[in-house]
């Protein structure tokens, strides 16, 4: 008896969700930006990784045909030392987008899980890692990078990826602990917690899913934050090693004002790229928001 | 209120101390050795008793963990110590840090202005041209690599047009200080101002909307109360509120972009001496910008607190 | 919350005038944009220092003990001026001078009457004083440091000086004609290791055309008459020297009326601008591989110690095509120029095909990667390093490249690379030889303090005639392409620019722009 009222509410629950998808869909269909951002992400990546798996050549030079303006052979034209721009801007892509995503999608789970123990538990637990969140927020950048580099000795992509990660864990932790901590004191966690539910399972299983949408709004946003970040370390030389195509390091050829003026197209394209895809993901994460956020459904 | 306050500030103190800590600590872990950037190798291997005598000098010599106490008394009573080049670090830091308030601080005003006024007209006049035309230029502004707006605005205005200078911040031959500063600070404020512009509209627009559609602008409004000024008393005050907070919040973005912004516009502040400082392995300026930007950084988040404590009493019952 | 938005509102108004009481023009054709009055440029000679070469930092002048540059030539003077060659001199503070037959002493005569901008007396004591601490300090040039190490006595009488060498230096004339003398009586109690850096700088006592007007930290310093200077007035009253990171966007917004480079960016954009003349220099510009091979502290790089791999290696690059990435390079083969008369013949070949057969019989560890170390970080050197990475490559190898923020300490202390690459503005063709020295301080901890070089090395020192002097960089070319310890790619041609602002006199030439030359500025004109 009890076990088919469990299954016939998880299969209403289930049916509830789905049609609650095809809502959203719709909803989200019905933003034109946003479906608009969804494409070009998609089309870019694809572009971008068939282009790594086709193995377009990126790193020839041919230094008879350096800055030369595109034409059929070299359709985005070629770089300071006659590689084709086209290639590199994909295989950029490819880098810039993996650093984007890896790095928003960690260190939001890092984000959440911290918020989610701070949120929850409160007290000395939560006076800690505010604390510990703080000093990272509060600590340079720059001087990691720096540091990093440093001790390593060398500007490898593994020493940008763990220094995002490090510092860029802090928003979306203060956003869960700040949910959190207004849901533990809702009926249905009290409920939870008086059947004698774990700990855990109240906060991963039962409270995290209603955090989830915020969560997924910021790691979208974060990737372009991410992207845009490496193309200003880059800049400043310090970032990934100029080997590594990444589009902050092709953009990096703009330096010179000679190139700004007489080569639009070597900063053009990548320039282009960039800010294509962070438009796009702002777009996407635009449309994530209205359909995800709880307040306006 | 005024606990809490003092609590807060307290607690900045810690924070700053174990980042010194780190900083201090990590640049000892990279292995850069001091004397190499004073001393060429040539002098180096020439006058070995000599280094020797300047380590001691240096007190190189002593345990990490005394160096460490003499540096931070050292901070705590105002002696900054010297660069590696041999300047007090507290001159480039009394002629660099003015330079970049100078920089932020107007950016910061400027972004606020234009991004909170574009907001609220926009939410006003929601689906206006103004909205529309607002609301892409924000995308835009949020959307283009910061050091590549900068570098188009010197093609355009210092090269193309001529009308304001492509590096520093102040000209040999300027005869009027004013002029000079505004023709120096033009571009780089504006590049930092596009970048924050977007946000704060954003967020402005948003805030905005959510108040023009509450209850109590209706009722406002039912009242026969003018339109400006429902606008103005009770749509403006109430969504300003947040809107500050968002600004605290930006002040770090604003740091760590006019590091770069000065950087492309050689602008002498405090970001080009930390990039610098950096290149150049001077690890004794690294650890004091550090620990300016730390500083301020917690100030700011201070502030913030402070600010939503101010706002939302829950927030202060909560601590 | 009132008050703040009081103030904000209040600093946006300040804001707004400060718009509105902007007067300038904006003339597209000439632009101007510093704040000054129309015309305020013309009685004003606009320099300016890059803060981008490593040892200018923009707080201070720079010391002229390291490089020299336009700015401290127009403050600091030498015993002897040289001409455009760099190698044949004439008198400046000297009045006049001998040299004994065996080129052993030098006898100096110093001016009667000469003063520091401060008033005070120039005597023997300061040139005597800069030769001896020159030798103790940390910023310094090494072709000073080689020069004056063969100094055995110095000491004066009078207004003469007499100085003895321990062996004949044939260019000691030429190393006292970029040498500044500086003044002791400000200098004297300040430790030699910290000489360049000292307060001294931010407001320097010179005996040049020049002395110190104003420092701006972090934007400009000006320089105003020396109303001691002995000599004519220079016609240019004023100059300014601005502290820039880029050369080009200087010249593109007008602000700089001379300056110089050899990157393809700065030569192109140059070229470009009709508002300047540019004249091509003269200068040796090597551009060269050092291998990493054992320093004498016994840090031994085992990778490359077989001859064969290093000779491989370089087959494999193509020089003559990474020449073209600069507007006027030139491949040479030795520290001799190709066109030079002492020029042996030996040609360094590329041939890519070779090359891979050969790093595979030489028995190098293909599975290693091998690890290359430069220090410019200019669009130009990042492109050369690419491509060389590519042809690496090609060959077979694993390779990965490093940019060095500490050049010097990279290359000579820590260590941690194969193949370095590395720029040297060479003063002469000795120097790129002296670099092979068992003594020489930054290359015996790379070249293991190797002695084979130093008989021919002495031999060319103390050559006084041009057949001696060919003998002797005939034998060193030999020993450095049989020991493959430096291989150079090219020497790079360098490019004065100067703006029509300046009017020079006739016949002004110019040397190499980080040593000093007559170029006769007390006649240049502004117009």
């Amino acid at each position: 008896m009890g076990n088919q009222a469990t299954v016939s509410i998880k299969e209403q629950n289930k049916s509830a969700a789905s049609s609650l998808l095809k809502k959203n869909i719709r909803k989200f269909l019905n933003n034109k930006l946003a479906v608009l951002g969804l494409l070009v992400v998609v089309i870019m990546l694809v572009a971008c990784v068939v282009g790594a798996i086709i193995g377009v050549d990126f790193s020839t030079p041919h230094l008879d045909q350096m800055k030369s303006a595109p034409s059929g052979t070299y359709l985005f034209g070629t770089d300071t030392i006659g590689r084709d721009l086209l290639s590199r801007v994909l295989i950029g892509g490819c880098y810039s987008i993996f650093i984007g995503v890896f790095c928003a999608v960690v260190s939001s789970v890092i984000g959440a899980a911290l918020g989610a123990v701070a949120g929850y538990f409160g007290g000395k637990v939560d006076a800690v890692i505010v604390r510990i969140s703080e000093l990272f927020q509060a600590f340079p950048q720059l001087v990691l990078v720096m540091m990093l580099v440093a001790i390593l000795n060398q500007r490898g992509l593994g020493n940008l990826l763990f220094i995002f990660v490090v510092t860029g864990w802090m928003t979306t932790f203060r956003m869960v602990r700040n949910e959190y901590m207004s849901l533990k004191n809702e009926t249905y966690v009290k409920v939870c917690e008086a059947f004698g539910m774990s700990r855990s399972n109240v906060m991963f299983k039962q409270i995290l899913p209603n955090v989830m949408s915020p969560i997924i709004v910021s790691t979208t946003t974060n990737v372009a934050y991410f992207i845009l970040q490496e193309a200003s370390l880059s800049f400043i030389g310090l970032g990934v090693q100029d080997s590594t195509p990444t589009w902050g390091n092709i953009l990096n050829a703009a330096k010179s004002l000679q190139v700004v003026t007489e080569s639009w197209w070597i900063w053009v394209f990548p320039g282009l790229a960039i800010t294509l895809f962070v438009l796009a993901i702002n777009f996407l994460g635009d449309g994530l928001r209205d359909v995800l956020d709880a307040k306006q459904q | 209120m005024l606990k809490f306050i003092l609590k807060k500030l307290l607690l900045m103190i810690p924070m700053l101390i174990v980042i010194s800590f780190i900083v201090y600590f990590g640049l000892q872990l990279t292995g850069i050795d001091p004397i190499n950037s004073m001393v060429s190798p040539e002098v180096l291997s020439a006058n070995a008793d000599r280094i020797d005598e300047l380590r001691e000098e240096l007190g190189l010599n002593d345990p990490l963990i005394v160096q460490y106490g003499r540096w931070l008394g050292g901070i705590l009573t105002g002696d900054l110590g010297y660069g590696l080049d041999g300047t007090p670090i507290a001159r480039t830091i009394a002629t660099r840090l003015p330079y970049t308030l100078e920089l932020a601080g107007y950016s910061l005003i400027l972004s606020a202005i234009i991004g909170i006024g574009i907001g609220i007209i926009s939410a006003i006049r929601q689906n206006g041209v103004i909205d529309y035309v607002g609301r892409v230029l924000a995308v835009l502004g949020q959307a283009v690599p910061q050091f590549l707006v900068g570098i188009l605005m010197i093609w355009i205005f210092s090269i193309k047009l001529g009308w304001f200078p492509a590096s520093n911040r102040v000209d040999p031959m300027a005869t009027n200080a004013f002029v000079d500063a505004f023709l120096h600070l033009f571009l780089p404020v504006a590049t930092l101002t596009i970048g924050m512009v977007a946000v704060l509209m954003r967020y402005a627009r948003n805030t905005m909307l959510d108040v023009l559609n509450s209850d109590y602008i209706k009722t406002a409004r039912s009242k026969g109360i003018p339109e400006w000024k429902v606008y103005l008393k009770h749509g403006f005050r109430n969504a300003m509120k947040p809107v500050l907070v968002i600004l605290m919040f930006r002040i770090p973005t604003l740091i760590g972009g006019s590091v770069v912004i000065e950087s492309v516009f050689s602008y002498p502040g405090i970001g080009t001496t930390m990039t610098n400082a950096i290149t150049s392995n001077d690890y004794p300026v690294v650890m004091v910008t550090t620990l300016i930007i730390a500083a301020t950084m917690l100030v700011c988040s201070f502030m913030v607190d402070v600010l939503n404590a101010l706002l939302d009493p829950r927030v202060r019952l909560g601590e | 919350m009132k008050k703040l938005i009081a103030l904000a509102l209040a600093l946006a108004m300040v804001f707004t005038l400060a718009a509105c009481t902007n007067p300038d023009s904006g003339d597209s054709q000439n632009p101007n944009p510093s704040g000054s009055t129309p015309g305020g440029t013309s009685d004003t000679l606009r320099l300016a220092l890059s803060t981008n070469d490593g040892s200018t930092t923009d707080d201070k002048v720079p010391t002229p003990w390291y490089n020299r540059n336009m700015a401290t030539n127009l403050m600091f003077r030498s015993l002897f001026i040289a001409d455009s060659s760099l190698s044949s001199v004439s008198p400046d503070l000297a009045e006049s001078y001998t040299i004994s037959d065996d080129g052993l002493t030098y006898t100096i005569t110093l001016k009667d009457g000469l003063k520091w901008s401060d008033g005070e007396a120039l005597t023997v004591d300061d040139v005597i004083w800069s030769i001896e601490t020159a030798q103790a300090t940390a910023m310094i040039n090494a072709i000073y440091t080689s020069a004056f190490a063969k100094i055995d006595t110095i000491s004066a009488e009078g207004n003469v000086i007499t100085m003895t060498l321990t062996e004949p230096y044939s260019a000691m004339l030429d190393v006292l004609g970029q040498f500044a003398i500086l003044p002791k009586h400000c200098l004297e109690g300040v430790d030699p290791l910290n000489l360049d850096t000292n307060e001294f700088w931010q407001n320097p006592v010179t005996n040049g055309y020049f002395a110190m007007g104003e420092l701006n930290v972090g934007n400009y310093f000006t320089l105003v008459v020396n109303p001691n200077y002995e000599g004519t007035a220079p016609k240019i009253q004023k100059v300014t020297v601005s502290f820039v990171n880029d050369f080009l966007t200087a010249a593109q917004s007008s602000s700089v009326d001379y300056l110089y480079g050899n990157a393809t960016d700065l030569v192109e954009g140059m070229e470009s601008l009709t508002n300047y003349t540019s004249y091509e220099v003269e200068v040796l510009f090597y551009k060269y591989f050092i291998f990493n091979m054992a320093g004498t502290d016994g840090k031994t790089n085992e990778a490359m110690q077989n001859v064969e791999v290093r000779k491989a290696l370089i087959e494999a690059i193509d020089r003559a095509t990474l020449a073209t990435l600069y507007p006027s390079a030139t491949v040479l083969n030795s520290g001799v120029p190709n066109e030079h008369e002492a020029y042996n013949g030996f040609e360094y070949t590329f041939d890519a095909e070779k090359a891979k057969a050969d790093i595979q019989a030489s028995g190098y560890d293909m599975s290693r990667t091998l690890r290359i170390c430069y220090y410019n970080n200019d669009q130009t050197s990042v492109d050369l390093i690419n491509t060389i990475v590519y042809y690496l490559q090609q060959a077979g190898l694993t390779v990965e490249a490093t940019l060095s923020n500490d050049g010097t300490t990279d290359l000579f202390t820590t260590r941690e690379y194969d193949i370095g690459f590395k720029g040297k503005s060479s003063f002469s063709i000795d120097e790129w030889y002296t670099e092979y020295a068992s003594d020489d301080a930054l290359f015996q901890m790379i070249f293991n303090g190797d002695t084979d070089f130093d008989p021919l090395l002495a031999e060319l020192s103390s050559a006084t005639d041009t057949a001696s002097r060919n003998a002797a960089l005939e034998k060193l070319q030999a020993l450095e392409q049989e020991k493959v310890y430096k291989v150079p790619l090219f020497t790079v041609g360098n490019y004065v620019f100067m703006s029509n602002n300046v009017k020079l006199p006739a016949g002004t030439e110019f040397c190499n722009p980080l040593y000093n030359c007559d170029v006769d500025f007390a006649n240049w004109e502004l117009a």
